[in-house]
């Protein structure tokens, strides 16, 4: 018989001591005046016994209640039938999360993890539900809960060996968010599924090497579910020396300053970095081959303190070659010491000038294009003459269409095919006469067109800054437009513009530039002329930037040029213009021609790192992948973070705690057991029998001695 | 509580005869008391050999006509062939001094009365005795040193003034006899006698030279040792804690086991207080609380009785 408050059981102590004492000793407490003690020596305290026990039987019965009732508190319970009703240990549900991203590509880290997922898998017991799935910045999962489900027992070990033999890391980012998300969607959709199994333990064992580029923002505005558990294997490297290499997009504004061959790197040196100095030079893909920098002078050194990153400047880049890459030693992980670069190409722009003037006279419109959109490192602006239709003609060559004169017919046709093609026409209106050829161009209604009346001058009012054209005015101290005075301008009729939008007006209402939409392209419409002859907004330092906004949006450059990085979705632009024929073909970094999966426009293929082009005919384009920099950031991460993001992170318990869960779970068989066999009920009732028996046998020794008095 | 026969006194032989102590401490007033023992003793006193005696011889003078010729010493003049008249102490002054002992140990009792009542109703006895033979008494109380003193007068009040301060309760102290005695000693001046009432409960040493110390002053000393019939058989039975009256000390005592040894140590004392007396010429005369007045009474007049032939002799 057990216990389960076995100190109660102490209240029988509580019968027995007074017994004990009334029966052994008895300390004497009568005390007498006597006049002196000079003659008298202590005794010492003499044991007497009390001469004898009455009614022992009593006795015998009280001592017996109150010991039943002691042992009653006590909660007893029989130990013996402790085996039959426990419940049976449920399988456990286990997502095993492996880490392939590229940051698992250092030294044998793979290796390590491979171990750990066989270690893991050893563990399970038979009746667990495991799962695998590697992550990167995508989540693959190789073995699901049913296909392990479906598989003997003694041969599930060799079918995650074989998914892991398949499994190589990749060069993609980690996004651990995603996948610590994604598994434990799937521990709770599975769980849902069986209904049976909602009792068992959930729980993620993720195995990384837990590298601080890890992508973990998309867990703050995910609730993790407190029933499933996350258990961290992290995969530690030798060898913590990591710097990573990152080629610096130029800005928007550097393409048109600076020299294009330039080129800035960003060295990040990992935390746990055990060394800073390391070098950068080029190699030529050319050169492939032997892999080595053009030549030692090329080569720079770099400090970079461990845990920060220093941007330099690269030593100059190889000019004749399109595609080089940067290589970085001196570390000790080589999979992010390379970075790629394609050399930008000035981009070819064709602006059809439809206009009666040749740029000789400073007093006409053209004279003021031509140096406005002036060449920059990165375009080559050419203006045709107004007869070389057959550049127009051809989609993408023509990157906009100005017109300043009357067009012919020919030149509306052409004008009209150009719009259809998704061009941009910038049409100041030279006259009321032109109108109607304005009319034939947007194929619309009649716009008729006045000459404003204006005694002095009219200025712009009612500029919309927010339109991309004057987002670049929008700062106050851009936006003043009121030292622009016109002489002359048009005043038309807008309710002919259907859809048309009025960028700016004059000062009398009249509507100064207006957006039109016509076909796929869009017509701009000004209804003065930049020349001094019809007002000042050449001469004024608006005008630059006004044209070259004009132009940049209607040749489609981005505001950013494109840093691709492994993964991402790259566009292909070879379609533009209509140039080439055929299928485009995405060409590897290997130099061997692939057929890759391509969508027509944009492919997410790029799984490696290196030069890759689109091709289509004789037309190439050539775009550098590059591995994302967050991979280079291989200091741990420290698993408070992951805490703070409210996962609920399994502990590896010590022996104390083991011990105390021991201890806990046998208490609690114990309390069980107790519950059931309610042991002290029986034992409040023998104490009341035995208390009524007294009561009875007191009174019969009571009128036994009553008749004796 | 019996007393061995071999400690009694011939007075307390004839204590059926006197009135029982039991019966007298009843009496509230002392003064009464006093009364009653001496007029129960003079009672007694009309068939008693030594019937026109003072208290002390003095001395001789000659025979002149006109003086008694009962005080005519015959065996003097059977002797000399002159005729000479004794003259007795009542002629002269006699002082005599009552030193009762009020420390805490003569306030323990076990018959209803203390020993320190039996030595005030013995010190108010005396005190009566001697006022009624015009004898000047005095009284000193002491406990660890001498606390109220009434020099020795005779005079109107005297008697009066002793016995209040003898009825006075005192805040006595510890039992030192030695000490107070010999302040005392440094006291007295001239001749006397000295009546000691204490129950001698204390530590001895000393007590030979106070007490040399007084006889060497030409102090009489009688020493009246007054103890409870309790104290002298220690006949208690149960197991008791005895609380100590003067230092209030605890002490658990089984009388059955420590009677034998308190016995012993209790006549070894005696023994040495009487051994003391008898060295320096005093008398000594134990008392316990439950002998008559009267009998000490008499013991006292024969103490007088037998320094008065000391004297006598030695004047021969």
């Amino acid at each position: 018989m057990s216990f389960l408050a076995p100190l109660y059981a102490a209240g029988i102590l509580a019968v027995s001591l007074p017994i004990l004492f009334h029966l052994v000793r008895r300390i004497p407490r009568e005390r007498v005046a006597f006049s002196s003690l000079i003659f008298l020596s202590p005794s010492p305290l003499r044991v007497t016994r009390r001469s004898r026990l009455e009614n022992l039987w009593l006795l015998f019965l009280r001592g017996l209640a109150i010991c039943m009732l002691a042992l009653a508190f006590a909660r007893p319970f029989f130990r013996n039938t402790s085996h039959a009703p426990v419940a049976q240990h449920a399988g456990e549900r286990v997502v095993l999360l492996v880490d392939s991203s590229a940051s698992m590509r250092r030294d044998r880290l793979w290796d390590q993890a491979v171990q750990q997922v066989l270690t893991e898998v050893d563990q399970c017991d038979a009746n667990d539900q495991v799962a695998l799935v590697a992550f990167d910045s995508h989540i693959r999962p190789l073995i699901t809960f049913s296909e392990w489900d479906n598989t003997a027992n003694g041969s599930r070990r060799q079918m995650i060996r074989s998914a892991l033999d398949d499994l190589k890391p990749s060069w993609r980012a980690t996004h651990l968010d995603a996948a610590l998300t994604a598994a434990s969607d799937l521990l709770s959709r599975d769980a849902g599924a069986e209904s049976d199994s909602t009792a068992a333990a959930k729980r993620i064992v993720l195995i990384s090497d837990l590298q601080q580029g890890s992508r973990l923002t998309g867990l703050r505005a995910h609730r993790w579910p407190t029933e499933i558990e996350v258990s961290i294997a992290t995969i530690t490297p030798t060898a913590t020396t990591n710097a990573g290499l990152q080629i610096v997009a130029p800005g928007l504004e550097d393409r048109h300053t600076r020299d294009a061959g330039t080129v800035r790197v960003r060295i990040d040196n990992a935390a746990d970095s055990q060394r800073d100095r390391f070098q950068i030079g080029w190699v030529e893909t050319a050169a492939e081959s032997d892999k080595k920098p053009t030549s030692d002078n090329a080569r720079i050194d770099v400090y970079v303190p461990a845990g920060q990153s220093r941007i330099v400047q690269a030593p100059p880049r190889p000019a004749e070659v399109e595609a080089a890459y940067l290589k970085l030693t001196g570390d000790d992980q080589e999979f992010d010491n390379v970075a790629y670069h394609v050399a930008a190409k000035p981009a070819e722009m064709k602006i059809w000038y439809l206009g009666d003037d040749t740029g000789e006279d400073p007093q006409k419109p053209r004279y003021f294009l031509e140096r406005a959109l002036a060449d920059t490192p990165a375009r080559h602006v050419e203006i045709i003459a107004p007869d070389e239709t057959e550049f127009v003609a051809a989609p993408g060559d023509i990157a906009m269409a100005v017109v300043t004169a009357q067009p012919t017919a020919e030149q509306i046709a052409t004008l009209q095919q150009f719009l259809s093609n998704g061009g941009t026409i910038l049409y100041s209106l030279p006259s009321v006469a032109a109108s109607e050829e304005l009319s034939q161009l947007i194929g619309g209604q009649s716009i008729t067109a006045t000459e404003a009346d204006t005694d002095t001058y009219a200025m712009l009012e009612d500029i919309q800054f927010d339109h991309p054209l004057f987002t670049s005015f929008s700062e106050s101290r851009f936006s003043d437009f009121t030292k622009i005075r016109f002489w002359k301008h048009r005043r038309i009729d807008e309710a002919a513009l259907p859809g048309a939008e009025i960028l700016a007006r004059f000062d009398d209402g009249a509507a100064a530039l207006v957006d039109v939409p016509a076909g796929k392209g869009r017509l701009l419409l000004f209804t003065s002329g930049w020349h001094p002859e019809e007002s000042q907004l050449a001469l004024s330092s608006k005008f630059a930037p006004l044209l070259n906004a004009i132009l940049e949006r209607s040749a489609g450059i981005s505001a950013e040029l494109p840093a691709y990085y492994v993964g991402d979705a790259v566009v292909c632009t070879l379609d533009e213009g209509g140039g080439g024929e055929g299928e485009i073909v995405l060409a590897a970094p290997d130099a061997v021609q692939t057929q890759l999966a391509f969508n027509g426009r944009s492919t997410d293929a790029t799984d490696t790192p290196g030069i890759y082009r689109f091709q289509r005919g004789d037309r190439s384009q050539a775009f550098a992948v590059n591995l994302p920099p967050q991979e280079s950031k291989t200091a741990a991460l420290p698993v408070e973070q992951l805490e703070q993001l409210g996962l609920v992170l399994q502990r590896t318990p010590t022996a104390a705690e083991l011990a105390q869960q021991e201890q806990q779970q046998r208490q609690l068989k114990n309390r069980e057991l107790e519950s059931r066999q309610k042991l002290w009920h029986w034992l409040v009732l023998a104490a009341l029998v035995v208390l009524i028996l007294e009561t009875w046998w007191a009174g019969r020794t009571a009128r036994a001695a009553a008749p004796a008095a | 509580m019996t007393q061995p026969a071999a400690n009694l006194t011939p007075a307390a032989r004839r204590s059926d005869e006197i009135l029982d102590p039991g019966s007298l401490m009843r009496i509230k007033a002392l003064e009464l008391r006093a009364k009653i023992v001496v007029q129960g003793f003079m009672h007694g006193l009309h068939r008693s050999p030594y019937h026109g005696f003072s208290v002390e011889f003095s001395e001789y003078r000659q025979y002149s006509p006109g003086d008694d010729p009962r005080y005519l010493d015959w065996k003097l003049y059977a002797r000399s062939d002159r005729h000479y008249i004794k003259r007795f102490e009542d002629e002269t002054n006699l002082r005599c001094h009552l030193a009762v002992d009020s420390s805490r140990s003569m306030s323990y009792g076990s018959l209803g009365y203390t020993k320190a009542d039996y030595a005030a109703t013995l010190a108010g006895t005396l005190a009566y005795f001697l006022s009624l033979q015009h004898d000047a008494v005095g009284l000193v109380r002491f406990d660890e040193r001498l606390d109220d003193i009434l020099p020795p007068h005779y005079r109107p009040g005297q008697l009066r003034r002793l016995m209040l301060a003898l009825e006075r309760p005192s805040a006595g102290r510890g039992t030192d006899v030695a000490e107070p005695l010999r302040q005392f000693a440094e006291y007295v001046s001239r001749r006397g006698i000295v009546v000691i009432l204490s129950d001698c409960l204390a530590e001895l040493d000393g007590l030979e030279t106070a007490l040399g110390t007084l006889r060497s002053r030409g102090q009489d000393v009688i020493l009246f040792q007054i103890l409870d019939p309790a104290e002298t058989s220690f006949d208690f039975e149960e197991s008791l804690l005895f609380e100590d009256l003067e230092t209030g000390r605890d002490l658990y005592v089984d009388p059955q086991q420590v009677r034998p040894g308190y016995l012993e140590k209790l006549e070894a004392h005696n023994q040495s207080v009487r051994a003391t007396c008898d060295k320096l010429g005093i008398e000594y005369f134990p008392l316990t609380t439950n002998q008559p007045l009267d009998g000490a009474l008499h013991d006292f007049l024969q103490a007088r009785m037998r320094r008065g032939r000391r004297v006598t002799r030695r004047g021969v």
